[in-house]
């Protein structure tokens, strides 16, 4: 695996993220504020997908703790990317603990449908059912495989970043992917199937 | 092919698939479903940050102690949404009541506001409390008319305007008209006490006399500023002697 393909941060360009994080652990607020333009539209759209109260809401408190936590971050922009996941998914976990609740539809039904306010009616029919169909299928995996999946897609982590969000090895990373996926295809052609079955009884 | 071999192609298949830098063909079949979960969640823009984050964008973070301090900050949402939620609607207004009893009670007190005073007294007495009114013997209905010649022209009751015969300069409103009480020709007032008796109050007519100021012309001052020269300043060196050694 080529670590470097995958982002760091992702800075407007022209701007450096050395630059960037020494402005920031002055205490510049425009760094601030670049940092997070950089990684709130990922960090926020990790915290939807698993259904969290206010994803928005807890995007800020992210962002909130990695600022404060600042001079004690050490390391390179792959790295910040990664400690910034790491924030968001044990905010995440604290939350999901408060509400005792796993993924759930109703949770994607109320993003989808802010995302897509003010839009089409069919664009926004389309959308729902989009979003329902991407939660449905990943409700068949089990937790660590939904965080490992999400983490790599939406986060777009690489298995060594994951690794270190999650607190796992990366052959562990690289083995519930692999299973995450087989059960997302075994989903899907039981999905064809049932539908190809419900055709043949018609 | 062996199986450790087998596996690791997967791997390098499912990892492409996942960073999104192509679909084998093996998967093909559940790429839609992964594209879908990135355009749906991983492509959207930063979201509006909360008033504390905004807060960091604008001034920049704060220690703890500095936070305690700055008062701005404890209307932050995030430590306010407990305070709010003991600012129930009810006690909002019953603390709005609270106070603009206190305030008006207060100005009544002091005799600042007949008007308002003669109301609040009446309010008053609905519950049983007795408060002072303008004057000894005022009306119980605060729109009562303190003297029978007052004018109906949207001033208040007991307020009249200049009289025409006052001597003030003219463009210059002369202070304190609005509180004088009427009079002809700058005599003093005669007008009948209040319908409730209350002292009536002699107050002379003021006359602003005319103030001529002559126009201020400055002078234009030609100030040559000479050019200064400082001498170099040298700085010998400072050296110290050394230390004693520490015991």
């Amino acid at each position: 695996m080529v670590m470097s393909e995958h982002p760091g941060v992702r800075l407007r360009p022209g701007l450096d993220f050395d630059e960037v994080l020494v402005a920031a652990r002055r205490g510049d607020p425009l760094a601030f504020r670049e940092l997070y333009d950089a990684l709130a539209g990922r960090v926020c759209g990790y915290l939807s997908v698993h259904g969290a109260s206010d994803a928005e809401d807890l995007t800020s408190e992210v962002f909130l703790r990695a600022f404060r936590g600042l001079e004690r971050f050490e390391g390179n922009e792959r790295q910040f990317r990664s400690w910034v996941f790491t924030i968001a998914h044990h905010l995440l976990l604290d939350d999901r603990r408060r509400r005792g609740a796993r993924i759930t539809t109703s949770a994607f039904d109320s993003d989808a449908a802010n995302r897509v306010a003010g839009g089409d009616v069919e664009d926004e029919a389309i959308e729902h059912l989009r979003s329902e169909w991407v939660t449905d299928a990943l409700a068949h995996l089990t937790p660590d495989q939904q965080t490992v999946v999400t983490l790599r897609v939406v986060g777009d982590l690489s298995v060594e970043q994951v690794a270190v969000v999650i607190g796992k090895p990366a052959g562990a990373v690289k083995a519930l992917q692999r299973r995450g996926i087989a059960a997302l295809r075994r989903n899907m052609a039981g999905a064809v199937g049932e539908v190809g079955e419900g055709t043949v009884t018609r | 092919m062996n199986a450790w071999t087998e596996r690791r192609r997967t791997d390098d298949e499912i990892d492409a698939l996942l960073s999104g830098r192509g679909t084998a063909t093996a998967l093909v079949d559940v790429a839609p479903l992964v594209d879908e979960l990135r355009a749906s969640y991983a492509d959207r823009p930063a979201p509006a940050p909360n008033a504390e984050l905004e807060q960091v964008f604008a001034w920049g973070l704060r220690t703890e102690d500095e936070r305690r301090r700055a008062p701005a900050l404890v209307w932050l949402p995030g430590r306010t949404r407990e305070r709010a939620r003991m600012w129930t609607p009810g006690r909002r207004v019953a603390v709005a009541l609270l106070a603009a009893t206190l305030t008006l009670g207060g100005l009544a007190v002091a005799g600042a506001v007949p008007a308002v005073q003669d109301a609040i007294a009446d309010v008053a007495e609905v519950v049983g409390l007795h408060l002072p009114r303008s004057t000894p013997d005022a009306p119980t209905s605060p729109t009562a008319p303190t003297t029978p010649a007052a004018p109906a022209d949207g001033l208040s009751s007991g307020v009249a305007p200049l009289a025409s015969g006052a001597t003030a300069a003219p463009g210059v409103s002369a202070p304190g008209s609005s509180s004088a009480t009427p009079s002809s020709s700058g005599s003093t007032p005669s007008s009948p006490p209040t319908s409730g008796g209350g002292a009536a109050i002699d107050v002379p007519p003021i006359t602003v006399p005319t103030i001529d100021v002559p126009p201020i012309t400055v002078p234009d001052l030609p100030i040559d500023v000479p050019p200064i020269d400082l001498p170099p300043i040298t700085v010998p060196p400072i050296t110290l002697p050394p230390l004693p050694p520490i015991l």
